[in-house]
């Protein structure tokens, strides 16, 4: 009785610590997390405008007129098209992988170049890249022009070349991070499944098909959900890059939440576009979760 | 024989293929240097010129008066600093608390964690400026580091991965030892844990010196701006076109701590991506 007594008391001291290990990370859940965001649901429903000084609740005011705005539109649209990028950075990086998973000499710095703008400074990959895109006097038009004798395009001046030249911009930056996970996810396939396809007589094609493409499917999940959900976040290229771009031609949905909240001071807005963003995240993470029964192969 | 003739030209070819990707990938930094180095009236002649000539190094000395970039960089580290290391520890003690310790409803605690992961930050953005810009607290560091001190959670739950592996007889040794669950932890996790923490402190500096839109929204004085604000001050120039050798130096210069990491970490980097790709 009293042997059972203090083992106990020792295990309350372990639960105790526990928690205690854990509250700083729950405070932080707690209040910058649960404690916001209800307050960002509440101000979404109100007319907060902190130069203005109004704070009256409006109801579903803020969502009717964003979703009235051709302009929220446009930037729900241009968010989805910057998208394409994910699979051509995708099947760019299977092809790499592919290629160099093999015994060559000096693949490392292959794997180097391509994973190097990945760990460079934001900013100034950006501005590197206007600088490059410039119509009169970037180097691709001075290129252009010296092989053709006729001008480039104005890449970043036109709006059906805007959301081309972001993605192309795009899948340079990223097409190297997915390729090492796409090798590591190459290296984990064990080789006697390919020696089967062997034995039973299938070509590489059979391989690529019923070995390779499986293997690769929880990566191919993981670089997709995580690419979706980085992609409707997408700001900080646009913002340098182009502002809105002509014609809103590059306006994204953050981008048009921060000119909401911090050019016209409208935080209620503001919230409201937040909470469509996080909304059209969780629904479609929860479709790819849905989806991924079918294709994503787990051992 | 016939097959090694055929995986030569395999290899081969995809030599060939590689070596102009890897050309392609490398060829706008190939740009950035060497406009840096050019002299402003050559940086956009015609036709290019790859290799300056001229080699000058005047923008690197230039850049540092016409924009705060040195109180840029002071101020990241100054976030970096508090943010890496209490969040880092903090993040490490709630990973071996929820892969060591019992704890009463430690998997619906683990999984309200979780549940935060898909909130994007986006939506807790707006209230949170208001609450910093009531406490007086915009246009100071403050909000930059405070949240980040209280740890991060996908560092958490890789360190929770990592803990997993390693088998509870270390802790029953220690115990027998007399040793409290801290000094445990200090002791002998944290040595254990050495190559997933500096593969994840690496990521989180990357985040925060690469960080916009919080420094955009929360600070104004340009005596307060992080590397990036600084950059963004680059940009606007970029109109004012002899300036641009100038313009790509301070953009070499940004991404130089970023690549000696990157050279000093190689492994670690590679190895902690295909943690959370792969198996994560």
């Amino acid at each position: 009785m009293k042997k059972r007594k203090k083992v106990s008391s020792f295990k309350r001291r372990e639960h105790l610590t526990g928690l205690l290990f854990i509250a700083p990370m729950y405070l932080q859940f707690l209040v910058f997390t649960l404690f916001f965001l209800g307050y960002s649901l509440y101000m979404s429903f109100t007319d907060w405008n902190i130069v203005a000084g109004t704070k009256n609740f409006i109801a579903f005011e803020n969502f009717v007129q964003i979703l009235k705005d051709p302009i929220f539109w446009k930037s729900v649209w241009n968010t989805v098209y910057l998208m394409i990028g994910i699979p051509i950075g995708m099947f760019l990086a299977l092809l790499m992988a592919m290629a160099l998973n093999r015994k060559l000499p000096g693949k490392t710095i292959f794997r180097v170049s391509v994973y190097l703008p990945a760990v460079t400074s934001a900013m100034a990959i950006v501005i590197l890249w206007r600088f490059i895109y410039n119509a009169e006097y970037g180097v691709i038009n001075l290129v252009i022009q010296q092989l053709t004798g006729e001008a480039g395009p104005n890449w970043l001046g036109d709006p059906a070349m805007v959301k081309i030249s972001l993605i192309i911009m795009g899948v340079w930056r990223g097409v190297g991070n997915t390729m090492i996970l796409f090798l590591a996810g190459l290296q984990n396939v064990p080789r006697d499944y390919y020696e089967v396809v062997d034995v039973e007589g299938g070509n590489s094609l059979h391989k690529f098909r019923y070995v390779t493409l499986p293997m690769l499917s929880s990566v191919t999940f993981y670089v997709l959900i995580t690419g979706v959900i980085g992609g409707l976040q997408a700001f900080g290229d646009q913002f340098i890059m182009t502002g809105a771009g002509p014609e809103h031609s590059a306006i994204t949905i953050v981008y048009y939440l921060w000119q909401k909240g911090f050019a016209e001071y409208d935080m209620g807005g503001a919230s409201a576009v937040s909470w469509i963003v996080a909304v059209m995240i969780f629904v479609v993470t929860l479709i790819q979760f849905k989806l991924s029964n079918r294709w994503v192969y787990e051992d | 024989m016939k097959m090694k003739t055929k995986t030569h030209i395999i290899n081969s070819f995809i030599y060939v293929i590689m070596t102009a990707v890897s050309l392609t990938m490398l060829f706008p930094f190939i740009w950035m240097i060497s406009t840096s180095l050019k002299e402003k009236t050559a940086a956009l002649q015609i036709p290019i010129k790859l290799i300056p000539d001229p080699v000058v190094f005047e923008a690197y000395l230039e850049v540092w008066d016409v924009i705060p970039l040195l109180t840029g960089i002071k101020n990241t580290l100054l976030i970096a600093a508090p943010v890496i290391l209490c969040g880092t520890f903090v993040s490490a003690l709630a990973a071996f608390a929820f892969a060591k310790m019992e704890i009463p409803g430690k998997n619906l605690l683990f999984m309200g964690l979780l549940v935060t992961m898909m909130i994007p930050g986006v939506v807790t953005l707006i209230p949170q400026y208001v609450v910093w810009g009531r406490m007086g607290l915009v246009d100071t560091l403050i909000p930059l580091i405070v949240p980040g001190m209280l740890g991060n959670i996908s560092m958490m739950f890789f360190f929770r991965q990592f803990l997993s592996g390693i088998p509870r007889e270390y802790i029953e040794a220690a115990r027998i030892d007399g040793a409290g669950w801290m000094k445990t932890f200090i002791t002998i996790f944290m040595p254990l844990m050495r190559p997933a923490i500096a593969a994840q402190v690496i990521f989180w500096f990357m985040g925060i010196w690469n960080d916009f839109l919080g420094p955009l929204i929360y600070l104004d004085s340009e005596s307060n701006y992080t590397v990036q604000l600084a950059l963004r001050l680059l940009n606007s120039m970029g109109e004012a076109t002899s300036e641009y050798p100038m313009i790509m130096a301070g953009s070499v210069i940004s991404c130089v701590p970023l690549l000696i990491l990157f050279i000093c970490f190689q492994r670690y980097f590679m190895d902690s991506m295909v943690i959370s790709g792969v198996k994560g």
